[in-house]
């Protein structure tokens, strides 16, 4: 974990991004979930690139960033639509 | 294969499981998706039904929103204001008027301002605003709502009003149960302040209707709001089924990655560590999204 300070600070970015986005959209559900997208997307392209640099990327671990993703889409998704 | 041996293989990295929690496969988390999904559709199915068990519940009072109101107040060094029956009387009929034209805005279809309801009860005024808000479950939240915007914001903790009225009124909009929350400000004629404005809504001609002899209903001016008390808050249960849900999927994440460390296991798989934070926010999301909507 330490070796990828980088990574995970970059993550920490796109995190504290999210979280002031969804205070400030708290009552507007379709920009939650336009948020919560961009924010899964962003979140696929970081695991791609954080295994990519890490040297043990694999198709597989791609389709596990997109299903968390998924998860969190339709945690957030169930509760607005 | 043994209660506490299927534990194991879901939650703990063995051999059964090719040493990663079996949630942790892509079947794993591709099933909590489907749990979390026809759990929610299951809970949909539930509230199309007559059995009353999921609806919407309230438990907001005029009381506290005049607190909460006055504390943002206090808070940012202005005088509170005082609570005004009048205004009070005022909400009530815009609240009235907008279940009734079945609206949710300022102005009506039929195009009544919300200066209007001022006018109607004889209130006076050289500065107004309207605050409005639906579907909260609690005055806390919908404070919240309108102190994240800085329109709404802006009437809560602006210097010119001195009088506020608050109306709570239960109902069905749009086809959708609901409690409407219309907060009134004012500065009356005649107080220290001269300029002639409106604040917030738009101050658009004024086409007053005849509404005199209009039946209101008067709420008391503290209850709560408890549409069927006995029900569920549908939307506090689906967030607890998928809270619920998710804290198995960030527990699993959890052991996962502390049993491979202690073991110095060397896989390839995704990071545990970004999935338990990306999944936290997710939830904190869901703690800070509000069902409520605001005007």
């Amino acid at each position: 974990m330490m070796g990828h300070k980088g990574d995970y600070s970059l993550l920490g970015i796109f995190a504290i991004l999210y979280v002031l986005a969804v205070y400030r959209f708290q009552t507007f559900p379709k920009y939650i979930l336009l948020v919560t997208l961009t924010f899964s997307s962003t979140y696929i392209l970081w695991g791609i690139t954080h295994h990519i640099k890490a040297k043990n990327f694999h198709t597989r671990i791609v389709l596990e960033y997109l299903l968390v993703a998924i998860l969190g889409m339709a945690i957030i998704s169930t509760l607005l639509l | 294969m043994s209660i506490i041996g299927k534990l194991r293989h879901w939650f703990i990295p063995h051999t059964t499981n090719n040493f990663r929690s079996r949630l942790l496969h892509n079947s794993g988390i591709f099933a909590v998706i489907v749990i979390i999904l026809t759990g929610n559709v299951f809970l949909r199915l539930l509230d199309s039904t007559n059995l009353h068990i999921l609806g919407f519940t309230s438990t907001i009072t005029i009381d506290e929103v005049v607190h909460a109101t006055n504390n943002e107040r206090i808070g940012a060094g202005l005088k509170p204001l005082s609570y005004n029956e009048k205004l009070a009387d005022a909400a009530r009929r815009k609240a009235e008027n907008m279940f009734s034209e079945n609206y949710w805005a300022h102005n009506s279809p039929s195009g009544k301002s919300p200066w209007v309801w001022f006018k109607d009860v004889g209130y006076t005024y050289v500065f107004a605003g309207e605050n409005l808000a639906k579907d909260f479950g609690d005055t806390s939240r919908m404070m919240s709502a309108w102190m994240a915007s800085p329109t709404h914001k802006e009437n809560i903790i602006n210097p010119k009003y001195t009088e506020i009225g608050i109306a709570v009124v239960p109902g069905t909009l749009q086809g959708q149960e609901t409690v409407l929350v219309v907060q009134l400000f004012g500065a009356p004629n005649g107080g220290a302040v001269s300029d002639v404005g409106v604040m917030h809504a738009s101050p658009a001609p004024i086409q007053i209707a005849e509404v005199k002899g209009q039946k209101v209903e008067v709420l008391p001016t503290s209850s709560p709001i408890a549409v069927t008390p006995p029900r569920y808050n549908k939307f506090n249960v689906a967030r607890s089924l998928n809270l619920g849900t998710t804290a198995l999927f960030i527990l699993a994440l959890i052991l996962d990655f502390y049993l491979a460390e202690l073991q110095k296991l060397t896989r390839r798989v995704g990071d545990n560590w970004a999935h338990i934070l990306f999944i936290n926010l997710i939830l904190l999301a869901t703690v800070i999204v509000n069902a409520g909507k605001i005007l």
